[in-house]
């Protein structure tokens, strides 16, 4: 452990440290722009130098490891006259747009400059003229003005995506960041790059010039994408999520998260989202009349309807689909209703590809488990002592009229791809009812359907691969507005079922699980 | 005075091993293979205080011993051929017309450091070089003087060539390395210094083509001999590159030590057409100018220093009274732009921004505050980078203008 002094303060340092990390973990701020703690160093950016005793040049704090007694000054005279230096020569060429600029307020470059300059630039030269808008891959635009050519970004790409398909190419000032002829950066990645991005140079098409840094709200959150469950924000203004993250923890993804889980984004604020309870008078009629209806309204008509289909046999004769979406909460009013009603017609869809039906998984942060929840699900039914039967199985249960009410809980995802192929023997059931957060089928094809809020409309936890119990919080409302929360109407259908459960919120629904059930504690 | 490493260069047909050969080639190699342990070798490199031709001058005997003696992964040389300082010619003379005594170099060095391959690096426009060179490494392969049990004896030694693609860059030694594996050439921040990852991640030595070029006859004759030619620390002879306004400029091998005057008023036969010296550059474009009034300053590598510029590659490119040193500026900070790999933020903008400065005023348009803003941009440029090239284009702009401020003066308003 090397005890090292920086600006007169006392450190004992990691043997693996480099000054850079030393300081950091000490609180000590020593600016960088090519550093990245989760990349390899590249030396380049000359941001971060630093006086050492004993050495006659400044070193670069980000690849300089301590030794026994080093000595580190960060803000000596000559060290704020070469910082200086280096924010004045990368905004020479920098164009200066922050107006316009994704990155503006959240900038690295902008920031330092301020802190650590602030000065006048001297340079009234032409500056060189580089594509704005160069088409990088499906999810990235890169202006190549703006780049600082730090190669933060081929760096990911090369040691985390571990799929080198960004590299600078030309020389000198002439330097440029593309990617080879005829590759496009397409990897599921590649968005990471944007985030690391110091200046604003690669941008994401979902969210360039869509909303500016400082009217960001951020919620944490837990990505639903697949079965790895990495820690996010969320980022959100006026009701609209404009920008999932990632946030970093060591256990599930480190800095990261793949692009999917990010552009998830579009799901929720789709225009396809569910605002009111749907109810059709006569679902197997094309003419059949669709209204809108209150939520007291439609309860007491889907009550009227299971009465008659259900008669005296309850819920025996009804079945349930839940989706590996729900939270542990959710899932866990369900399985308490179906299992006490006497129903023996619980599936658990298997998402199989997932959301959007990408087969695509790897061993870095893709799982290929695509549900956020399954884990947690299945604990929750084994403790419970519910069986779940196969979804084909549930779906000839209905086709052969055994069962007569049909209900699917949870977001389409998944859920359309199993309705489509099982279609057939789904109809045949005589009452249909949908908890579902998008008017797409089977909600679109059900007798009743209620609005149901996406994880990030409320809040809850999941359980990962791992066996992580992760919470989330609710970073926007849903868009159904006046809607009970996806727990009130749970205990709503339970009511109807005549199974006491009595939650006003997520919490006590998992206070209960973690004291009755000693799960996810 | 003796010839060293250019005896050989007016004998007909001197690139032929046969050549090589009758005037007593790869004898000093065999020497090392019969009673020489590597130890030795360095010993008596070490003694000659033969200092790298390549720019820096440092002592190729202390380098060598840098090298681990054990080492759990392969040891490698790299050559470097890549000839690319402006006024720089001296190298391509030895490819081309003595490569054999190269190769006897490599042969020595590779022994002394125990390394088993070798690495040519020639610069991409030296096609011929190329060519003459791997055509005497054949002829090598062929009498067994290389591959397994070289001259019969218990030692293997494999040497490529490999040309580079025009990149002033890949001469900087780090850079060559990057290159010569096969990526985007541009120098790699140190430490770990080459003696201890260096190519391939192996330890590595890197010498200039001269440097090795002169290890035969150290080798042939003792260190003592060679440490007895030029001024003590600056031993030997180099190859002296002269061009510019002098009457016969060419390649000369010259004791170190020997004085500007001399070297460009006896030995290149005065300025040409008789016209009167404005300055010279003494070893290379990087190296600050010099003024006539510094004619007397030895060329060897500590006088050369102490005068405040540098010997370089021993270039020696002379002016005289009828070019503008701005100009002159100008094309040396556009060559720098031009070349800088564009890593460090200071070389990569600062080379671009001096360059855009002296055109400016080159060509009129500038004001007296971009002088200065010239020297302040340089002072921000040295000793800041992960290699030398910015301070390569700093340097000798600052000397520009300090000598010379009276013609970027008159240029501007």
């Amino acid at each position: 452990m090397p005890n090292i002094i920086i600006d007169g303060n006392q450190i004992e340092a990691l043997a693996t440290d480099t000054i850079l990390s030393a300081a950091s973990r000490a609180g000590i701020e020593i600016p960088h722009f090519c550093h990245h703690p989760e990349l390899q160093y590249a030396g380049s950016c000359r941001m971060c130098m630093v006086e050492v005793e004993k050495s006659p040049k400044l070193l670069t704090a980000c690849s300089t490891m301590v030794s026994e007694g080093m000595i580190v000054r960060t803000s000596t005279e000559k060290v704020k006259k070469a910082r200086a230096a280096v924010l004045e020569f990368l905004l020479i060429n920098h164009p200066l747009d922050c107006p316009i600029c994704d990155k503006a307020g959240e900038c690295p470059l902008q920031d330092n400059y301020f802190k650590y300059s602030a000065r006048e630039s001297r340079y009234e030269e032409e500056k060189w003229h580089k594509r704005k808008k160069a088409d990088l891959g499906p999810a990235i635009t890169h202006d190549e003005e703006r780049c600082i050519l730090c190669t933060r970004c081929v760096r990911f790409m090369q040691d985390i995506a571990k799929s080198p398909q960004l590299v600078v190419t030309r020389r000198g000032s002439k330097n440029t960041l593309t990617t080879y002829p005829g590759a496009p950066l397409d990897n599921p990645y590649s968005l990471n790059t944007v985030d690391i991005c110091p200046v604003g140079a690669l941008t994401s098409k979902d969210f360039r010039f869509k909303c500016r840094a400082w009217y960001l709200k951020s919620s944490r959150s837990v990505c639903p994408f697949c079965a790895t469950g990495c820690s996010t924000v969320v980022q959100h203004d006026q009701n609209a999520v404009h920008r999932i993250l990632p946030y970093k923890n060591e256990k599930t993804n480190g800095s990261f998260m793949c692009d999917y889980g990010r552009l998830f984004r579009k799901h929720i604020n789709s225009e396809n989202r569910m605002t009111a309870p749907v109810i059709k008078n006569n679902r197997k009629d094309a003419s059949s009349v669709t209204t809108e209806e209150s939520y007291e309204k439609a309860f007491v008509l889907i009550g009227e309807r299971l009465a008659s289909v259900l008669k005296n046999d309850g819920a025996k004769r009804a079945g349930v689909l839940i989706s590996p979406y729900l939270s542990v909460e959710e899932a866990y009013i369900i399985l308490k209703t179906f299992y006490e009603a006497g129903s023996s017609h619980i599936a658990l869809i298997d998402c199989g590809e997932g959301i959007d039906g990408f087969s695509i998984s790897d061993d870095y942060l893709i799982s290929k488990d695509k549900s956020s929840n399954k884990a947690g699900i299945l604990e929750l039914a084994k403790k419970i002592g519910a069986n779940f039967i196969k979804p084909e199985t549930l779906a000839s249960a209905a086709g052969t009229k055994k069962i007569g009410a049909l209900i699917f809980a949870g977001p389409p995802f998944g859920m359309s791809e199993y309705y489509e192929k099982n279609k057939a023997e789904l109809d045949s059931a005589d009452f249909i009812l949908s908890l579902s957060s998008h008017f797409q089928a089977p909600a679109s094809r059900s007798d009743a359907a209620i609005p149901f809020s996406l994880w990030c409309e409320s809040e809850g936890h999941f359980v990962n691969k791992q066996n992580m119990v992760q919470h989330y919080g609710a970073a926007v409302n849903s868009p159904a507005k006046g809607s009970p929360d996806n727990i009130q109407i749970l205990c709503r259908l339970a009511s109807l079922f005549k199974v006491k459960t009595d939650y006003k919120s997520p919490v006590e629904v998992y206070n209960d699980i973690k004291n009755k059930l000693h799960l996810f504690e | 005075m003796e010839l060293i490493v250019s005896k050989n260069f007016n004998k007909k047909d001197s690139y032929k091993l046969e050549t090589y050969l009758a005037g007593g080639g790869y004898e000093a190699i065999k020497k090392c293979l019969d009673s020489m342990k590597p130890a030795d070798v360095i010993e008596e490199v070490k003694k000659s205080g033969l200092r790298g031709r390549g720019g820096a001058g440092f002592p190729t005997g202390m380098k060598w011993s840098f090298v681990p003696k054990e080492s759990s992964v392969p040891k490698y040389l790299a050559v470097n051929a890549d000839e690319g300082e402006p006024g720089t010619f001296k190298d391509r003379l030895v490819l081309e017309l003595d490569p054999h005594l190269l190769l006897e170099g490599i042969m020595i060095a590779s022994y002394a450091v125990g390394i088993g391959t070798a690495y040519i690096y020639i610069r991409g426009e030296y096609k011929k070089a190329f060519d003459t060179v791997r055509n005497a490494i054949e002829e090598c392969y062929q009498k067994g003087f290389l591959g397994e049990n070289i001259f019969g004896k218990n030692y293997k030694l494999d040497i490529h060539v490999h040309a580079g693609a025009g990149a002033y860059i890949c001469g900087e030694e780090t850079g060559l390395i990057e290159s010569l594996e096969g990526r985007r050439g541009q120098p790699r921040l140190k430490p770990p210094f080459p003696a201890i990852s260096g190519l391939f991640m192996g330890p590595t030595v890197i010498n200039n083509v001269e440097t090795l070029a002169f290890v035969p006859s150290i080798i042939n004759k003792s260190g003592e001999w060679f440490a007895s030619i030029g001024t003590p620390k600056n031993s030997g002879t180099r190859l002296f590159g002269v061009s510019g306004s002098v009457e016969k400029p060419g390649v000369y091998e010259l004791e170190l030590g020997i004085t500007a005057r001399k070297l460009i008023y006896e030995i290149c036969g005065g300025i040409k057409n008789g016209k009167k010296l404005k300055g010279f550059i003494p070893g290379g474009l990087s190296a600050p100018i010099m003024t006539p009034e510094e004619l007397d300053t030895p060329l060897d590598f500590d006088s050369l220093a102490k005068a405040g510029s540098m010997a370089g590659s021993g270039g020696v490119i002379v002016i005289d009274e009828s070019a503008g040193i701005p100009k002159i500026a100008a094309r040396t900070a556009d060559f720098y732009a031009h070349e800088s790999c564009g890593q460090c933020t200071q070389c990569r903008e600062g080379t671009r921004w001096v360059s855009q400065l002296f055109n400016k005023i080159y060509q009129g348009r500038g004001r007296k505050k971009d002088i200065d803003l010239i020297l302040d941009v340089c002072s921000n440029m040295m000793g800041q980078t992960i290699c030398v090239l910015s301070d390569a284009c700093a340097m000798p702009s600052i000397a520009f203008i300090k000598k010379f401020r009276h013609e970027f003066e008159a240029l501007v308003k």
